[in-house]
């Protein structure tokens, strides 16, 4: 488990956590993380992929707000911190930068060659934009916040992708859910899981909304999704 | 990063193994076009009279020995930088890529730095 650095489309780089598998080689994942940064949380599902045989590989996407920041969920100051940097990121840099990410990962020599994504709050909107603006082999999203406002995009969706809808999601209001199943359910290439009764983050172990039931629902779903489409 | 810019093509019939080192070597400041097959990595070479070309070895129909050759018999290639890209590291596998006409012989997982010096030289 080690950083290393990744080099910016536009010139700069930044670190991204990369988590390997006992074995040496898998196929890759490129985490996007949530608000909070590439921390402990992040670190931690980066490490569980890792035992499940894939080379996981976590960005610092707010490198270019403040490079290394990691934060947590615990406090009101941390919160607010939190909501700052999502208002200040510049999403089509982000995305910039996971495929920066993702090309240096197929190369890695930690990696099969096969590369997917999968993200988590903020970084559930970035799987999808990774599904329709990049070549990772598969995405998965977990309650990705805002994507309703990008469904015109869903056109360009190449590969397997994977959404987990938090049906109680306080920052994805019904309307909006409506609005992904609607423009998603006829897509071949997308499969949806909704949760009732599940809040926003209710995978993030230690969190407020953590939902263990839901969780572990999810990430079985996750596992066999990535399983099937990355061959790990 | 502008002052050793290369113009570089990349040849592998894997697209995605393709395209994402031709993203690396672009961000790395090089003008980069990738392309997946033997017969458009010798149309493209003519045409764009690249100064690097990074070849994977296991292409189909023609091998990447054998399009080295050919692409050494090019009269506006003269001058070219050849690199072959292999999963194979043994002497013969060296000789071998030596003998088609190839400049470096770079195993995979290509080492990046490696990779980036040889363009820049």
């Amino acid at each position: 488990m080690t950083d290393i650095t990744i080099r910016a489309p536009d010139g700069g780089s930044f670190t991204g956590y990369l988590a390997v598998p006992k074995g040496g080689k898998g196929p890759g994942i490129v985490v996007a993380q949530e608000i909070f940064g590439v921390n402990a949380v992040m670190r931690a599902v980066c490490d569980a992929l890792a035992a499940e045989g894939y080379a996981a590989l976590c960005p610092d996407i707010f490198w270019r707000i403040e490079p290394g920041i990691q934060i947590t969920d615990k406090t009101e100051a941390e919160w607010k911190r939190a909501f700052e940097l999502f208002n200040l990121f510049d999403v089509d840099k982000g995305i910039g930068d996971l495929k920066a990410g993702l090309a240096q990962l197929r190369h890695h020599p930690a990696c099969t060659g096969k590369v997917g994504s999968v993200g988590y709050c903020l970084g559930g909107k970035l799987s999808f934009l990774m599904a329709t603006r990049s070549d990772a082999d598969c995405s998965v999203g977990y309650y990705g916040v805002g994507i309703q406002d990008l469904l015109g995009e869903a056109k360009n969706i190449r590969k397997p992708l994977a959404l987990h809808i938090a049906e109680k999601d306080q920052f994805v209001p019904p309307p909006a859910q409506q609005a992904i199943k609607q423009a998603l359910k006829g897509n071949p290439l997308v499969t949806l899981y909704s949760y009732p009764g599940a809040d926003h983050a209710f995978a993030r172990v230690g969190g407020a909304h953590y939902d263990a039931a839901a969780a572990n629902l999810a990430n079985s779903r996750t596992s066999e999704f990535l399983r099937q489409h990355l061959g790990g | 990063m502008t002052a050793t810019r290369k113009s570089i093509l990349v040849v592998d019939d894997n697209r995605d193994a393709a395209d994402s080192l031709a993203m690396l070597l672009e961000i790395g400041g090089h003008e980069v076009t990738a392309v997946y097959s033997a017969s458009e990595a010798l149309k493209r070479a003519s045409e764009l009279r690249p100064a690097v070309i990074v070849m994977d070895l296991g292409l189909p129909q023609i091998d990447g020995c054998e399009v080295a050759r050919r692409m050494r018999g090019m009269a506006e290639l003269k001058g070219v930088r050849l690199l072959a890209l292999t999963g194979h590291g043994r002497d013969e596998d060296r000789q071998r890529t030596r003998d088609a006409g190839f400049d470096h012989h770079l195993v995979k997982p290509v080492d990046l730095d490696e990779l980036e010096k040889l363009v820049a030289a």
